[in-house]
């Protein structure tokens, strides 16, 4: 049994180090500006199971200087939702600016803008944690002052409190990024349709390195929206889920 | 009268006659490839002249409009005249009976159409065709090409010449060949006829064009026939000659190439920086100047070498310093055979280093494709290390600050992370009811705790200071009218409130129905719940003095009802804390 599990970590190791020269190699590549075979190269890391949001960057990166801004565009998105980066931001922005498509954005209204630039400043998992955390220490103070006649009620209160609107954070932010489907249009040109029929009315057209948000499932059909709010169904096979 | 009726009469018949469009052609019928004169003349001036349509003759020229006017004086007589003539030349290309459409013109408004016409070309008799095999045998041209498989900006040569043995009395290009697809540079040819010998046969010939052609694309090209317009001297057989008369004539003819096929392939996939020059190049670079003073101007110069199609290599992207005011390159060349022979071609840039300090021109590089070696090459030039020594001209000194903004106008995304954690792909996230069942157990918990508190703590008997909070809290409630009371100064009720409150608080708390309230149950259940016998006689002084006060009248009630709460409050207290 002993053995077993040392074996399997071995493995790991053994696997994680070889992706590590993986990715030096697929850097090298980059390097000399041999995009496809880096791309190849990070695709090879990511077929042994493993991932990280700088791994995620690269690719996009290669993907960029290859000029398939789709794959770019979904890179660079899979990089941010792994982490949050002022470069991937900033090299999304850019390959946003050479797709076919400009979406004008609805403005959001400033509370919620601020609300979501409070969600987003961690990850959903880090809010699990930080919300178990404190309501964990709210109890563990209850039951502090139930036993020493720890008398500053209102602490107590300022914890519930505290602890509430980190179950809110939390539950947003699980909206946000786990319940919310967002995807890119891989095909060059898609009618998005009013009904999930061929037949129905054409409302607009995407074209590839679009975001769209997945609203609805009907067989190959989806419901998507686009940010500027107008919404239809389209095939799924043409984009690709984030 | 009769005179005038004359005089109209002409009028008229002048008049009639100008509004008449004539059709006429020097020869009909004539034969498949004579030149045939077509034209359309009218007495007067007119405008607007509309073509005919040539079904199938080819128009070698035309419409040329030409107009004659002439102005007589005869016998006193005055008279003028205007005729407009348009002209075609036509040629014949095969045999058959042709009809001309009607044209048109305007004259004063009015659309006059002439007649439709029909002109008939025959066929060369067996006499003529064996004269025409006759001159194509001895006058032809021939075309030749130097290579008829190629890759696309690889270069040919196309040479016309003219092979003659008849008296040429002069030549004339009438159709030049269409080159689509190439890029055609014309070389220098001499019009001397020089004498050569095919077959044992004497040829006079003469180069009449001598082309390199870069192809441009890549497909089957076709290059053209070329035609030629040839004058030939020839014997007058017909005996009837005049003594003046000539012993030649002048024979007209037109001879052309035949058309010739080039395949032009792809080049291979070629590399980032390649540039379409194809040939076999090598590439100089020079600096006039490494050591330097700011502001003064240095000299970089290119020079490209070699055979291919030099005329197309642009000038190539060299990095200057950025601190350098560079200007377009001056580009000059000598190309021979438009390439075919070794050609030189130099690029020189006028670079004027701002600033002091010590500089690098990196190396630039040409990518050619090899045609011989059917790979592709790179020649590079050297680094050029300059120094630039700070310029000590007063100039300098009385200038302002010469501060540089640094912008940056490029934007290109940021550069690639060289390291990184690799982690298994998971969800990285609890699970949602996990999630529940940790966050809400603590919920839950604190909820049973506070359940707890407010059950169990009211029979903690050892929490002395918690049991007198508790009482004096329902002493609060129970006195809140009598309270109120006092805040209205209503006098009369208070004292029945005060007692009101007594006996339903003792009822409430002794389970006492309403019938049996009076002072002898106070004292039994008081004794039986083992409450002080000062707290008895209080309550029930506290009552009577109630009962006595709400019947008289007292000056000072104001300070007496705050007295009597009290007393109240505190009994109510006692009572409490006896029976906890």
């Amino acid at each position: 049994m002993k053995s077993k599990t040392l074996i399997i970590t071995l493995l790991v190791s053994i696997s994680s180090f070889a992706s590590d020269q993986l990715f030096e190699k697929a850097n090298k590549a980059y390097n000399n500006s041999d995009y496809t075979s880096a791309i190849t190269l990070y695709d090879s890391i990511l077929i042994t199971g493993l991932e990280s949001s700088e791994l995620y960057y690269n690719l996009a990166n290669s993907h960029y200087k290859a000029q398939d801004w789709a794959n770019a565009i979904w890179y660079y998105e899979k990089s941010l939702k792994l982490e949050k980066n002022e470069k991937t931001i900033q090299n999304l922005e850019l390959a946003n600016l050479k797709i076919i498509d400009r979406i004008e954005e609805i403005p959001q209204l400033f509370y919620k803008k601020w609300f979501s630039s409070f969600i987003s400043i961690f990850n959903t998992f880090s809010w699990q944690l930080i919300s178990i955390l404190i309501i964990w220490l709210t109890l563990a103070i209850k039951i502090l002052s139930q036993f020493t006649n720890y008398k500053k009620k209102h602490f107590l209160s300022v914890m519930y409190s505290i602890s509430l609107i980190s179950l809110f954070a939390t539950y947003s932010s699980y909206q946000l990024n786990i319940t919310k489907k967002q995807a890119i249009i891989f095909t060059s040109s898609i009618a998005v349709n009013s009904a999930p029929t061929t037949n129905s009315t054409i409302l607009f057209s995407l074209h590839s390195g679009s975001k769209i948000e997945i609203l609805d499932t009907i067989g190959e059909w989806i419901n998507i929206r686009i940010a500027n709010g107008s919404s239809g169904w389209i095939k799924e096979s043409s984009c690709k889920i984030l | 009268m009769k005179k005038i009726i004359l005089i109209l009469f002409v009028f008229i018949s002048t008049l009639s006659f100008a509004q008449k469009l004539s059709v006429t052609a020097d020869k009909n019928p004539a034969i498949v490839g004579e030149q045939i004169l077509i034209q359309y003349s009218i007495d007067t001036e007119g405008s607007n002249f509309k073509s005919p349509n040539f079904n199938g003759l080819r128009v070698l020229s035309g419409p040329n409009p030409s107009t004659q006017s002439s102005y007589s004086f005869v016998n006193g007589k005055s008279q003028s005249s205007t005729k407009t003539t348009y002209s075609y030349y036509l040629k014949a290309t095969k045999e058959g009976t042709f009809n001309i459409t009607p044209a048109t013109i305007k004259v004063d408004g009015k659309t006059i159409t002439s007649k439709s016409y029909q002109l008939k070309i025959v066929k060369v008799s067996e006499k003529n065709k064996a004269q025409k095999k006759l001159l194509s045998e001895n006058l032809f041209i021939k075309v030749d090409v130097s290579k008829r498989n190629i890759v696309v900006g690889e270069q040919i040569i196309v040479t016309y010449k003219l092979f003659t043995r008849l008296e040429l009395n002069n030549t004339e290009l009438s159709e030049l060949p269409d080159l689509n697809g190439f890029w055609t540079k014309d070389l220098e040819t001499s019009s001397s006829f020089k004498r050569d010998v095919i077959d044992g046969v004497p040829y006079n010939v003469a180069t009449i064009k001598k082309s390199v052609l870069t192809a441009q694309k890549s497909g089957k090209l076709i290059i053209d026939p070329m035609e030629l317009k040839c004058s030939i001297r020839v014997k007058n057989n017909k005996r009837n000659r005049g003594f003046f008369s000539n012993n030649y004539q002048i024979q007209e003819e037109y001879i052309s190439s035949k058309s010739i096929t080039i395949t032009v392939t792809e080049l291979p996939t070629p590399p980032p920086n390649f540039h379409g020059a194809v040939g076999k190049f090598t590439i100089k670079s020079e600096v006039d100047n490494t050591t330097s003073n700011a502001n003064e101007a240095i000299s970089y110069k290119l020079t490209i070498t070699g055979t291919g199609n030099i005329e197309l290599i642009e000038p190539l992207a060299i990095q200057f310093p950025e601190d350098f005011e560079v200007y377009d390159p001056k580009i000059s060349d000598r190309i021979f055979e438009g390439g075919r022979k070794r050609s030189i071609k130099t690029f020189e840039y006028l670079l004027i280093p701002r600033y002091e300090g010590e500089y690098t021109i990196t190396s630039s590089s040409l990518v050619y494709y090899n045609n011989k070696t059917k790979k592709y090459e790179t020649k590079k030039t050297p680094q050029h290390h300059l120094i630039i020594n700070a310029n000590n001209n007063t100039e300098d000194e009385n200038s302002t600050i010469n501060q540089q903004i640094i912008k940056t106008e490029k934007k290109d995304i940021h550069y690639i992370f060289t390291t990184t954690k690799l982690k298994e792909i998971r969800d990285n996230i609890l699970n949602k009811n996990l999630f529940i069942l940790i966050f809400f157990l603590p919920i839950f918990l604190i909820i049973l705790l506070w359940t707890h508190n407010t059950i169990v703590g009211k029979t903690d008997t050892n929490s002395s200071d918690w049991k007198n909070k508790k009482a004096n809290k329902i002493a609060l409630k129970r006195l809140k009218y009598a309270q109120n009371c006092i805040n209205n100064n209503d006098f009369d009720s208070f004292f029945e409130e005060i007692e009101k409150s007594l006996w339903v608080y003792f009822a409430d708390k002794f389970k006492v129905s309403i019938a049996d309230l009076s002072k002898e149950t106070v004292s039994t259940h008081f004794y039986s719940n083992a409450i002080d016998i000062n707290t008895e006689k209080e309550f029930i002084a506290l009552l009577d003095e109630c009962e006595f006060a709400r019947y008289a009248p007292d000056s000072n009630k104001n300070t007496q009802m705050g007295e009597i709460l009290n007393k109240a409050k505190r009994i109510i207290i006692e009572v409490e804390t006896a029976l906890r």
